[in-house]
């Protein structure tokens, strides 16, 4: 990680925090009313501190490059799903402990016979809890993914307005007009956010579109899709960083799907994204016609060797898909003559299921690379790595004694979480060990 | 690790949101 990278983490995390405290902190400014039970005044203070948080989620999950560099993509995703969950628990909290201890309250949940100010209350955590459920059951639900996203953003922003309305309504706390300003900025921003992903970003990609070249079947169910910039020198990108695609909708319809860029990132204007069959998306991506106009957004992540200059070995891990980000790492390592040892541990179900293999043979010789297959089902007489990859199995690759090591792994969770704490217990300073991890939803 | 100290830091700031709560609450039930 860059030192910047770090400074800008630790920056990001302490506003983090100060902007979730302070709707709490400035209860305690200016003109305040009469105090009365802890337990009420409990209620209200969950309410506000919880109107910070969700407002925060919008700051999350607004593809801001500057606020996720420090962390990964993933990692940021991550904490917006766990952090989901105190923000529900702070909503959940508000009305339930004014319904257990004051009878009057209960009254409020009819929301047929209710004042308006505690209709909104009701509505905002309808909103939140419905998208929370449809999150957490996405895949139970069989929901579309695309049709989710659209979901998850409506209710977010349905949520976030109608909590603020109803917080106005009440209008205990934030009687003054800096408080009213301060309240309208956590609101206006969040709305600002949405429209900044879905309005300026989607216009952005509009007016730098890309056209499909090529359509190249490899082995393994797998795709490589190249693209080259109209009317513009298209972008710069890090090996091992991903994109958002959009292919046959338009960037406004947030039909869009992240890939990792498989091409060298010295190649200049054209990129080529290695796409898995996988689900309802990467099905199609064979069927997309040379000529077709597609949309990019990106780069994105963290999962870059150019992140960590001063490593004297490398050691690429990736499964299935993963291969993906593997591919533009090697390829711009070639393309700078890069010759930093690396080992590449593949694992797959098969033979079949490899791709790029001539590529990989070619690359040992350019390259200072071991290639290693690792095959879940190998086949009669296989001479190679089979079954997963163990503790046991990783030990064979590591290079002993102090040198500067950077392990980088990408593939299925099951795999990833296997891998990392094998990794950690076979001595790999956790700093020296990233990510790549292809499930952000 | 990354998304280990994720979580460490979730439940960090779980419990400072929810202590801040209960402090502004309590300070806030005192006031005359």
């Amino acid at each position: 990680m860059k030192p910047s990278d770090k400074r800008m983490g630790v920056l990001w995390l302490l506003l983090y925090v100060v902007f979730a405290l302070a709707p709490l902190i400035l209860m305690l400014f200016g003109e305040r009313p009469m105090g009365r039970e802890f337990i009420r005044e409990l209620s209200v203070a969950f309410g506000f501190v919880g109107i910070g948080v969700m407002a925060l989620h919008f700051v999350l999950t607004a593809r801001i490059t500057a606020v996720k560099a420090p962390y990964g993509s993933d990692v940021v995703y991550h904490f917006h799903h766990r952090i989901a969950f105190l923000t529900l628990f702070l909503w959940l909290a508000h009305p339930v402990i004014l319904f257990i201890q004051f009878e009057w309250a209960r009254g409020l949940l009819n929301v047929f016979t209710a004042p308006w100010r505690a209709r909104w209350g009701v509505f905002s955590v309808v909103f939140l809890l419905g998208l929370m459920l449809l999150a957490i059951w996405r895949r139970q639900l069989k929901l579309e993914y695309v049709i989710w996203r659209i979901t998850h953003g409506v209710l977010a922003v349905l949520a976030m307005l109608a909590v603020m309305v109803h917080a106005y309504m009440v209008g205990r706390y934030i009687g003054t007009p800096l408080k009213q300003a301060l309240w309208l900025a956590y609101g206006a921003i969040s709305v600002a956010l949405v429209a900044y992903l879905r309005v300026y970003k989607p216009w952005q990609m509009l007016r730098r579109p890309y056209r499909v070249t090529l359509v190249r079947a490899e082995h393994g169910a797998m795709w490589s899709l190249a693209l080259e910039p109209v009317g513009h020198a298209g972008l710069r990108f890090e090996p091992g960083q991903f994109a958002w695609l959009t292919a046959r909708k338009s960037p406004f319809a947030a039909h869009e799907h992240p890939f990792s860029f498989s091409s060298s990132s010295e190649q200049r204007g054209s990129v080529e994204f290695a796409i898995k069959e996988l689900g309802d998306f990467t099905a199609t991506i064979q069927d997309l016609p040379v000529g077709l106009q597609v949309y990019v957004d990106g780069p994105y992540g963290s999962f870059s060797p150019d992140r960590h200059r001063g490593a004297e070995q490398r050691l690429l891990i990736a499964g299935g898909a993963g291969i993906a980000p593997m591919m533009s790492i090697l390829r711009t390592m070639v393309d700078r003559g890069d010759r930093t040892p690396v080992t590449l541990l593949y694992g797959t179900q098969d033979w079949d299921g490899a791709s790029f293999g001539d590529e990989l043979a070619t690359l040992q010789d350019k390259l200072n690379l071991k290639v290693v297959h690792v095959l879940e089902r190998p086949p009669e007489g296989w001479q190679g790595e089979s079954g997963y990859v163990t503790r046991e199995m990783l030990s064979r690759y590591l290079p002993g004694g102090a040198t500067n090591l950077h392990v980088y792994l990408c593939g299925p969770t099951g795999m990833l979480n296997a891998v990392e704490p094998a990794l950690e217990a076979l001595g790999v300073p956790p700093a020296r060990i990233h990510l790549e991890r292809f499930d952000l939803a | 690790m990354r998304h280990r100290i994720a979580n460490w830091l979730v439940w960090v700031i779980s419990a400072v949101v929810v202590a801040g709560s209960a402090l502004v609450a309590l300070l806030q039930s005192r006031a005359g």
